[in-house]
């Protein structure tokens, strides 16, 4: 039996190695969608939550992927709406890095991808990050996003080049770190 | 204009690409996947749909009552260094200097310089004698040290940075510090203590540091020494484990066992490394090569 027949029948040991195996990638998913770091823990916390409670609604282990992804995106969308609450109630959270990096410019480095994943519409981040990051192919996210394959392709080229307009206008990193002093 | 010196001219989509396989800090993971755990036990809220619409009221009241009393907070800037006092030099008696909201405790007879201070960016210069570092939460900003060609990159920690005319010693207290020499980043935690001198990295423990094992691994697997390459990598995945270089030592070690004919070992260390890296692409390369007999 593969890893879903054996969480439909129960199996808590396969429910653990479906959460342990998964948890990454759909807090990585979150975060590529705009959602915060620490929101994005809630997100993925979410997202699992409920695919174990609905295991019964996937078809098999081939559409597993494509499956958690629809429930990521139906759960980031209610959470940005949340987000979007919070935020005209609550002082803005200082920025702050989504993944473990080994050094500052690797975290500085995922702070201006985020920004930029930010200035696009939606629609084209989602492809941008599934195929770009995530590394599926056209068809396999025309299958998670249910649209034409020719869409998707698209789609993509739109992505690429706003991905990379915003990209090359934003200052340089060096030129927005200043000298400030206080005593001045 | 690229938006960043280190990254010009590269296609900003490539750098996008850099982001497969990125992980949350362990911490965090930890807790999701507890937390996932405990909940899917728990009977839905949804099941008791008489807690739900009294909370969503409860919730809408509570937010309007916080957005009539809350006022806006000023931004609060700690107090940091002065132009005049970039240049910190002790001689017969300790000194605690303030960076921002950091702190420094300076041995004597050592020197200091700051060459980069604002809120959130801090960049030092340890020039002689030995400082230990406070450094507060950083959220997104950064605290670098610099010293005899090393740098030490703060993830938020107490550590302590020491220098000689040709060696620096990093010994970490609390937290995490990243230590480059330009080419290769080592990753120190609590406990740590190590020597680094010019471009040799050297340990206070008679064993390896875990690059150099590394380092030496690929270095016997190029001699075809496979049997010593999997007791070294077998080492370092016992001494660190989620180190740094975990994804390549498990990955090496599944493809070594896999020449060496112990097909079975090579099996179960495949599954292990598609449980801890299942984005990772190397994955899909070990189950090809199990399943087409072996590299």
């Amino acid at each position: 039996m593969d890893l879903i027949e054996r969480c439909k029948s129960g199996d808590a040991s396969a429910q653990r190695e479906l959460v342990e195996t998964r948890t990454r990638q759909v807090y990585r998913w979150a975060v590529l969608l705009g959602v915060r770091p620490r929101e994005a823990e809630d997100v993925a916390q979410e997202v699992l939550v409920t695919a174990l409670r609905r295991i019964a609604r996937c078809r098999s282990q081939a559409v597993a992927t494509s499956w958690l992804y629809q429930i990521t995106r139906r759960i980031v969308a209610n959470q940005r709406r949340l987000a979007w609450f919070r935020r005209v109630l609550l002082t803005q959270e200082p920025e702050r890095a989504a993944f473990g990096h080994v050094n500052a410019r690797g975290m500085e480095e995922e702070l201006d991808l985020r920004r930029f994943l930010d200035r696009l519409p939606r629609k084209l981040v989602e492809v941008l990050m599934l195929m770009e990051v995530e590394g599926f192919t056209r068809d396999e996210v025309a299958e998670m996003l249910q649209l034409p394959a020719g869409t998707v392709a698209s789609r993509l080229r739109l992505a690429r080049e706003a991905f990379r307009a915003v990209a090359e206008r934003a200052p340089a990193r060096e030129a927005r770190q200043k000298l400030s002093w206080r005593a001045r | 204009m690229s938006s960043s010196g280190e990254h010009s001219g590269m296609d900003p989509v490539e750098r996008l690409r850099a982001l497969s396989g990125a992980a949350p800090p362990d911490e965090a993971e930890r807790r999701m996947i507890r937390g996932a755990l405990e909940r899917a036990d728990q009977p839905s809220t949804l099941a008791r749909p008489w807690l739900v619409w009294p909370a969503v009221a409860l919730a809408a009241a509570a937010g309007l009552a916080l957005l009539l009393l809350r006022t806006p907070r000023p931004e609060k800037l700690s107090p940091i260094a002065a132009p005049q006092q970039q240049l910190r030099e002790t001689r017969q008696a300790p000194e605690t200097v303030a960076v921002g909201p950091h702190r420094v405790e300076l041995a004597a007879r050592s020197r200091l310089r700051l060459t980069r201070s604002d809120p959130r960016q801090v960049r030092a210069v340890l020039e002689r004698g030995r400082a230990r570092f406070a450094v507060q939460r950083l959220n997104g900003g950064s605290f670098e040290v610099e010293s005899n060609g090393i740098l030490v990159q703060v993830v938020g920690t107490r550590f302590t940075i020491e220098t000689t005319a040709d060696c620096t010693r990093v010994e970490v207290s609390e937290g995490r510090v990243s230590v480059s020499d330009g080419q290769h980043a080592v990753l120190l935690t609590r406990g740590d203590e190590r020597l680094f001198c010019s471009r040799v990295v050297s340990s206070s423990a008679s064993a390896l540091p875990g690059e150099a094992m590394m380092r030496e691994a690929m270095t016997l697997a190029g001699r075809g020494e496979l049997a010593p390459m999997v007791r070294l990598l077998e080492s370092y995945l016992s001494r660190y484990p989620g180190g740094v270089f975990e994804e390549d030592a498990l990955f090496h070690l599944c493809l070594a066992r896999a020449r060496l004919g112990q097909r079975e070992r090579a099996a179960e260390l495949a599954r292990t490394f598609e449980r801890r890296f299942p984005q990772s692409r190397r994955a899909e390369r070990l189950r090809d090569l199990l399943s087409e007999g072996g590299p």
